[in-house]
């Protein structure tokens, strides 16, 4: 399938669904004549007529080239695109219980051994001083609020 | 003249405080890092240093990110120059002759030339911005609901028409911005819309969005490319400094690409990128010797390095006077402002006059401080060329996850962020523009909210649009923009 298939059958399925979406807004009198489904219809109808024109532009196309995602021959690429998600995700979630340092500087040691491959004690201390100095220009220096965690009641600062 | 003059005055006064002046250095030179390194321009800077300025009073935090901006567009052809390896989209063109100067052992005239025509190009660029302000706010303050949605609406057109790629697939963007805009409670009725879990209730932050596109996905398309390493060798740069010929040469490229840059700037959409490209053509079709441009020919250095920065300043005037950013880092820009409680429009030049002259006179000084950086640091400078990377790449994505955090102090900000950036990367492979979905994103809101009042105003008829005469100028604006896309688009098919 080419690019310009692939992406009006995104722009249709994703049109459709906020069409659905659009059905389910509840309507209240409340003097405004236009409502809240008015403009989400409109959005609605230019993405599902732009992806529609797209397939048929596709259609008529002398030439089409398909067009590959690159899974599997860049591999390495789409696996260290889901690391950093997940890890990114999981520093949200334990920020608060981990606190700043320890959580900055775990996801901080993740992503540079995954990018900076071999390199040990290079990314021990990047991650290290990243956690630190940016723990301390924002959260002493600045006086932001950044959750202390496990280091609470340890940290001097 | 007299009010422009005790208006700039009022700036100065601001932008001339030790910690307004500090925070120009600063920021100036944090983005001449950033706009210097290949694949991170200036919205990725500004969008990792948005956390900077967290804690500072907002004039401070403006005037720290347009030195971030004005910084990045300086030192972005640092790159082109040394290692034919453009920092941003806009600095390629100093590629084409920029890089053979340096292979002709001129790289320290063209740092210079590079250097010299982004100060004048910048200058150029603020005293348009300086005196075109006022007027455009004093009558944007006179727009109604319907003449705002017009001006939205050709806003969205013209980032479309000027974005690169298919028209179909800019209208697709801009959808998907608007759908992203619509999440959450309606202000108007208060009806929850397409509200799937809680935390989107309020709507999705377009600044964790920012973070996402502008700096982790420009992460994500560098991860094929991490053991990129640049050799750059200082001797051979020579002294950083302009020839008497070079000079001469330099003069009317300034004077043509600082007002071509400027102009392009300000239309929504169309960036450094097509400025720079104009102007390379300008200066080729006036040059006598044709033949030179690609061998290291100094007009076409000096013309577009001109006309990207006053470009810059051209994409504030939108911004400024009317709330609509001009590109993707004034975007990124907008949306730290309104997190910091300022809305750029009209009225900022009515209520708060020393916020908006402040950065605008801060940038008649950072200008002045960045050649100040450019020139005797210019070597120096280059030499953070040689940070691979791979070291590079996990301080960004540290910034970028650390910058969304101080947003809402939010977990699920970080499931949107991940999100935002993978949707970045796909919508880059599939050839669909970013820059018509950030802007949709942003002014979805307002552009839903006039369109609804404006309808309110006239009973549900839509005879308001074209019946009043500047919102009936902006729509054969727009449609003049989506005629010339269509014609655009029936002569190149993008593939």
């Amino acid at each position: 399938m080419t690019k310009n298939m692939q992406s009006g059958i995104f722009a249709v399925i994703i049109g459709l669904a906020y069409l659905a979406g659009t059905f389910k807004i509840a309507m209240y009198d409340t003097g405004d004549s236009v409502g809240p489904r008015s403009f989400p219809f409109l959005i609605a109808a230019i993405v599902l007529i732009c992806g529609v024109a797209l397939i048929f532009h596709d259609l008529r196309a002398k030439e089409r080239k398909p067009f590959s995602w690159g899974f599997v021959a860049h591999r390495v690429v789409w696996l260290r695109i889901a690391a950093t998600i997940i890890f990114g995700i999981l520093f949200g979630l334990v920020l608060d219980t981990l606190g700043y340092l320890i959580a900055m500087f775990l996801f901080m040691i993740i992503i540079t051994e995954m990018i900076n491959v071999g390199r040990h004690k290079q990314n021990l201390i990047i991650s290290s001083l990243f956690a630190l100095i940016s723990f301390l220009s924002f959260a002493v220096v600045l006086k932001l609020s950044l959750p202390r965690g496990l280091l609470g009641g340890i940290l001097p600062f | 003249m007299d009010t422009v003059f005790h208006n700039l005055m009022l700036g100065f006064d601001v932008a001339l405080t030790p910690v307004n002046i500090m925070w120009v250095f600063i920021g100036g030179l944090l983005g001449t890092v950033i706009g210097m390194l290949p694949g991170l321009g200036p919205a990725t800077g500004v969008a990792v240093l948005i956390p900077v300025t967290y804690g500072m009073n907002p004039t401070t935090a403006l005037i720290t990110m347009c030195a971030v901006y004005y910084g990045a567009m300086f030192g972005g052809s640092r790159a082109s120059i040394m290692i034919n390896t453009p920092g941003d989209a806009s600095a390629i063109v100093s590629c084409f002759d920029g890089y053979p100067m340096a292979k002709n052992g001129k790289a320290g005239e063209a740092l210079a030339i590079s250097a010299w025509a982004s100060f004048v190009g910048g200058m150029a660029g603020m005293v348009f911005l300086v005196f075109l302000t006022e007027p455009v706010a004093a009558m944007a303050l006179k727009f109604g609901p319907a003449e705002k949605f017009s001006l939205m609406l050709f806003a969205l057109t013209a980032t479309i028409t000027l974005s690169e790629g298919s028209v179909l697939k800019g209208f697709i963007a801009m959808g998907l911005g608007l759908m992203m805009a619509t999440i959450g409670l309606d202000g108007q009725s208060g009806a929850s819309r397409f509200v799937f879990v809680e935390d989107l209730q309020d709507g999705i932050d377009f600044l964790v969005i920012m973070i996402g596109f502008y700096a982790v996905t420009e992460v994500f398309k560098n991860f094929s490319d991490i053991d990129q390493q640049y050799n750059v060798d200082a001797k051979s740069i020579g002294k950083v400094g302009m020839s008497r010929e070079a000079w001469r040469r330099s003069f009317m490229p300034w004077l043509r690409g600082s007002p071509l840059g400027f102009l392009v700037g300000v239309l929504p959409g169309a960036g450094g990128t097509i400025a720079t490209f104009l102007s390379y053509a300008v200066e080729k079709s006036a040059s006598k010797k044709p033949e030179e441009f690609g061998k290291g020919a100094v007009e076409g250095l000096a013309g577009p390095e001109a006309s990207n920065n006053a470009c810059s300043c051209g994409a504030l005037v939108p911004l400024l006077t009317l709330g609509i950013p001009g590109s993707g880092t004034a975007a990124v820009m907008l949306g730290a402002l309104m997190m910091l409680g300022v809305r750029p429009g009209p009225v900022l030049f009515e209520q708060h006059p020393e916020v908006a002259w402040g950065v605008i006179a801060s940038m008649l000084v950072g200008n002045i401080v960045l050649l100040a950086i450019n020139l005797p640091l210019a070597i120096p400078l280059v030499q953070l060329l040689k940070i691979p990377q791979r070291i590079m790449l996990p301080l960004v994505l540290g910034m970028g996850f650390m910058g969304t955090y101080f947003l809402n102090y939010s977990s699920f900000d970080f499931v949107l962020v991940s999100v935002s950036a993978l949707g970045g990367y796909m919508l880059g492979k599939l050839s669909i523009p970013i820059p018509p979905l950030v802007l949709a994103l942003i002014l979805g809101g307002m552009t839903e909210q006039s369109y609804r009042n404006a309808l309110q105003i006239s009973n549900g008829s839509l005879n308001i649009f074209y019946e009043k005469p500047i919102s009936l100028a902006f729509l054969i604006m727009a449609v003049i923009s989506l005629v010339y896309a269509l014609k655009r688009q029936s002569t190149i098919v993008k593939v």
